[in-house]
């Protein structure tokens, strides 16, 4: 009974919500969590649950598997705005279910933190779980990765649905062994691209065996730590590839699975790995092949996740950086691109940031390719100007700019390419201030 | 110079280094330069006791000791300042401090904390200093972050390996003081 009164007053809130025109984010999971912290067995779900955990890439890769579906014709719920912890997928529940806890959907599709798979399908019957990655992420909140990978480690001990894994990462790889049980392991895998190295290029994680601790050979790096590995003396890594991305061109921005080419809108290979595991998932669910290839040919994400504008008709191109490796995976899409260009980068050290900002040296500034000035700005404008000067570029092209409004008008100045990069907290409002020039 | 590191990584380096303890022992007592950060600077003490109770022998340079705390939830985390004296000129040191064990037994301590926790949960004194050796919690990174301990470093080496006094040419540090400036007021702004 308790809980049908507590659905009951969070939908009165998310009607009061709805009329002041806001969305409340997490709100309503929070208080009804607060209320019942084992509420979410009260939910009565028919449908698979399909989620989406990693250190990069789960925004993205969630709200291109639930719009997949639903180009196929099926009802999905799903929390696209990004609240991925146990209180933002509550909320995303509360919304969507009957005073008496059903939901009526074909598929619950949920990006979730990596540190919340454990709390939040503690109750919930997951079908499929998609792991991307793991990368050094918020040091101060999250601690070591090698933490968060023992505590889904644990968690996959006695989960038996699907588990959809990168093969190219040995952090996620790994996970594939924690129940030896589970015959529904599908590995992913992309085919060496053009940039691909033979020695890594930025900071990465795992450089040893978790199995046998002996270090781990790579074939080839696609970037940080992603690439084709194998432990020489356990043989770990060498898995059998469910589905495989070849042909990759990313300037025509295609690539092949299973013979069939993929037109995206993206242009890096990140978003690669990402469709790879968009396309074992729809082969898991038996989604047509043509309707996953429009699906996939169309999606685009317009929230500044590596984001396409024209600006005083200046191309701008915005991509969202919280860590090491997705500011890294923006300087190559940058590196890639041989256009004269100027880079704005915001640094911010608020709470949802992190107020550790050492992360900024794992970025590898060395090799800028044609990049004629850079602007800095955010509560740390100073910290990443220091650190790009410290990588060599020429320190009388760097400008530093504590106010966020004069850094935008100071890049703006001439008609240059712009990039910026932008961490979590910083990327809205810079983006705001973009737009106000248009 | 050496730091710390996530565990598995900390217990292959660990293992390895101890069977050069004497030599590391030698080296200290001759003078050579050591800066050792968070997990180095335990690694250097005669301990590390964890949450269970085992004790993880150190390299026994120093007298000093650490011990987890025993609430795993628990860490010293934040920005810290400290105030040190570096060639008896003082000093503002920034950083950041994120580490859950507690070092004791510290005679000699590289600075005064006036921001953060330092050596032990709310401590006033941090890290451990000897002219030839800095071993502290801040990462920060620490030294483009502290151009003055660079320079202290850098100059020490120097004079070691040519013995005599040496002037460091200045170079421009005016990104790392606007920086200082900026950060040192706002930290130390609520204090």
């Amino acid at each position: 009974m308790k809980n049908f009164f507590i659905i009951l007053a969070m939908k009165i809130v998310y009607l009061g919500l709805k009329i002041l025109g806001k969305n409340g984010g997490n709100l309503l999971g929070k208080i009804a969590y607060d209320w019942n912290p084992n509420i979410f067995r009260y939910f009565k779900i028919n449908c698979p649950i399909i989620a989406v955990t990693a250190t990069n890439g789960k925004t993205m890769t969630n709200n291109a598997i639930g719009y997949v579906f639903q180009e196929a014709g099926k009802k999905v719920i799903s929390n696209t705005e990004g609240n991925n912890m146990e209180t933002g997928i509550l909320s995303t529940l509360l919304k969507h279910c009957s005073l008496t806890g059903k939901i009526k959907a074909d598929y619950l599709v949920f990006e979730v933190d990596e540190g919340y798979v454990p709390v939040v399908f503690k109750d919930l019957k997951l079908d499929t779980l998609v792991i991307l990655d793991f990368f050094r992420d918020q040091l101060d909140r999250n601690g070591e990765v090698e933490s968060l990978i023992l505590r889904i480690n644990e968690f996959l001990k006695t989960y038996s649905g699907n588990l959809i894994l990168n093969n190219d990462d040995p952090n996620v790889a790994r996970l594939g062994h924690a129940n030896p049980n589970n015959s529904n392991v599908y590995y992913f895998s992309v085919e060496k691209y053009e940039h691909a190295t033979e020695k890594i290029k930025e900071a990465g994680e795992g450089k040893f065996c978790p199995f046998c601790n002996t270090r781990i050979e790579y074939e080839y790096y696609q970037y940080s730590h992603i690439g084709k590995f194998h432990c020489p003396n356990c043989n770990f890594g060498n898995n059998d590839i469910y589905k495989i991305a070849t042909n990759i061109d990313l300037k025509n921005r295609t690539f092949q699975v299973d013979g069939i080419t993929y037109q995206t809108k993206f242009n890096s290979i990140y978003n690669i790995y990402n469709f790879v595991a968009v396309i074992t998932c729809a082969s898991l669910y038996q989604i047509d092949t043509q309707i996953l290839q429009k699906a996939i040919a169309n999606f685009v994400l317009n929230n500044g996740r590596l984001e396409e504008l024209s600006i005083q008709n200046i191309p701008t191109i915005i991509n969202l950086a919280k860590n090491p490796t997705g500011a890294n995976v923006s300087l190559r899409i940058l590196n890639e691109d041989d256009t004269e260009k100027e880079l704005l980068f915001v640094l911010n050290d608020n709470m949802a940031d992190g107020f550790d900002v050492s992360w900024i040296w794992d970025i590898n500034f060395d090799t800028l390719n044609h990049v004629s000035r850079i602007v800095t700005s955010g509560t740390r404008a100073y910290d990443i100007a220091i650190r790009i000067k410290t990588a060599g570029f020429d320190v009388h092209k760097i400008e530093p700019y504590l106010d966020l409004n004069e850094a935008v008008k100071a890049l703006y100045q001439t008609n240059i390419k712009k990039y910026v990069i932008a961490n979590y907290t910083s990327l809205q409002p810079t983006r705001n201030e973009i737009l106000k020039l248009s | 110079m050496q730091v710390g590191g996530a565990d598995q990584e900390q217990s292959i380096l660990a293992k390895d280094l101890i069977q050069y303890k004497d030599n590391i022992k030698e080296a200290v007592k001759e003078g050579v330069f050591f800066l050792l950060i968070c997990g180095a600077y335990q690694l250097f003490g005669k301990y590390y006791k964890d949450v269970e109770g085992n004790i993880i022998p150190g390299l026994e340079i120093f007298d000093y000791y650490t011990e987890a705390i025993l609430d795993r939830k628990k860490r010293c985390i934040g920005n810290i300042v400290i105030e040190v004296s570096l060639n008896d000129i003082k000093t503002k040191i920034i950083g950041f401090e994120n580490h859950g064990g507690q070092t004791f037994d510290i005679d000699t301590p590289f600075g005064d904390v006036l921001l953060g926790n330092g050596n032990k949960f709310g401590d006033n004194k941090e890290g451990f200093f000897l002219p030839n050796v800095i071993a502290t919690y801040l990462h920060g990174p620490l030294l483009s972050k502290n151009p003055e301990l660079s320079d202290y470093i850098i100059q020490y080496c120097l004079k070691r390996k040519y013995q005599e006094e040496i002037i460091l040419e200045p170079l421009d540090d005016s990104f790392e003081n606007l920086c200082r400036k900026q950060l040192i007021e706002r930290f130390l702004k609520n204090n």
